[in-house]
């Protein structure tokens, strides 16, 4: 738009777009947005190893029953499917949960943040920064969606590797030293 | 081969590298095991006898030696293969009853049965028809916390029954029981024996149980004493 003014009204006018005029200061929100989500990205990550660590306890404490399942004949194949699934079930959990809670928050954003400030007598959205009076917040269906993927798919990893172990356990050992 | 020979075991040798460097348990071991016959395995702490009753199971590979199964090298089997004949022609029961804690004596029980994908009807009938034989038909829903250790032993038995395998192999299985209840679980084994036409091979420390036996092998550091 800006550059077909310019080329319409040469000189003496000036054509200035919005972000032209406003550049370091949407240079810093973006600098924001990134910040925030290497945050997230790093409390997934926690969250994913979370997962791990969790079902690789499962896995030792479990592992005389599995030498039991094992020596009855289930397959370390069958074996990895329980513990995938439980991480399964672990992770659509907590994204569902996660999910639903994400978008309270987005749907209630201002009113919530509002609510605090008056509560908490603090400025958490400075009106005057941003130039606007009520805390922008959109749902993106498309955004909540590649969220929802990427955690399952994240939880689905974190499972891997205590599965595998699992499948990949000695029965007879397991059943020796008990 | 003598067609009533159900297992043949050949210079069967198993060692295990430690630490320290290499532990010979088993070591060229043989024996001939005939169909319904009841062999008891005895020897000391060490001898061999659990790490043996593990390779006639296929729980291990071993070093060098075979292991057949009715004509069947178990060694030439493929991993499935293998959990396959676990399932289905062999019953494991150990020392301390090794039952899912989680889950009810019925529910133990079936356990084999429905790895072997068995519907759950058909799973539930035949631990239901088992337990029964063992005596328990009145401690279905029960965990096996809930259950006293002649009970739970009895619970072992059942889900090590529960789909009519031909072979039993059973570790120390009145180790942790008085002898009263020993007498019980040896009674309830010499019945299964009849009725069912079982091949057992029992490792033990007590000479009760192995005098119960028709035949007592004995194993001495990783080697068996007399005739295969």
């Amino acid at each position: 738009m800006a550059a077909e003014l310019k080329e319409a009204y040469g000189f003496p006018h000036i054509v200035r777009s919005w972000e032209d005029m406003f550049g370091s200061f949407l240079a810093a929100l973006r600098l924001e947005k990134l910040g925030l989500f290497i945050v997230l990205g790093i409390i997934v990550l926690v969250a994913a190893f979370n997962i791990a660590t969790t079902l690789i306890m499962v896995v030792m404490e479990k592992h005389r029953d599995i030498a039991i399942l094992r020596s009855m004949g289930a397959t370390s194949r069958s074996i990895m499917k329980i513990f995938v699934l439980e991480g399964l079930i672990i992770g659509t959990l907590g994204t569902l949960l996660g999910t639903i809670l994400g978008l309270l928050l987005a749907k209630n954003a201002d009113p919530l943040i509002k609510g605090l400030e008056n509560l908490l007598q603090i400025k958490i959205f400075d009106q005057s920064v941003y130039g606007m009076d009520h805390f922008p917040s959109v749902v993106n269906s498309a955004d909540v969606i590649a969220v929802v993927i990427v955690s399952m798919a994240i939880s689905l990893l974190a499972t891997i590797y205590p599965a595998w172990r699992a499948a990949k356990m000695d029965p007879a050992e397991a059943l020796r030293y008990e | 081969m003598n067609s009533s020979v159900m297992i043949k075991v050949s210079s069967l040798s198993k060692s295990f590298t430690t630490d320290r460097g290499t532990v010979d348990v088993l070591k060229k071991v043989s024996l001939d095991i005939s169909a319904g016959a009841r062999i008891a395995i005895v020897g000391s702490s060490g001898a061999g006898k659990t790490t043996f009753m593990h390779l006639l199971g296929g729980l291990y590979k071993p070093t060098s030696g075979s292991v057949t199964f009715a004509g069947k090298d178990i060694l030439s089997y493929s991993a499935s293969e293998l959990d396959a004949f676990r399932n289905r022609s062999i019953g494991f029961v150990f020392q301390f009853h090794q039952l899912l804690p989680e889950f009810t004596a019925l529910e133990n029980v079936m356990m084999p049965a429905l790895i072997a994908r068995d519907p759950a009807q058909e799973a539930r009938k035949k631990a239901l028809d088992i337990l029964s034989a063992v005596g328990l038909d009145h401690r279905l829903e029960h965990k096996p916390g809930q259950l006293s250790g002649g009970e739970q032993q009895r619970v072992a038995i059942a889900r090590s029954l529960v789909m009519s395998p031909r072979l039993l192999l059973a570790d120390e299985p009145t180790g942790n029981l008085d002898s009263g209840t020993s007498d019980e679980i040896l009674a309830l084994l010499d019945r299964l024996h009849q009725e069912r036409d079982l091949t057992m091979v029992v490792v033990t420390h007590s000479e009760k149980v192995a005098t119960h036996m028709d035949r007592i092998v004995r194993m001495v550091d990783g080697q068996m004493q007399g005739k295969p």
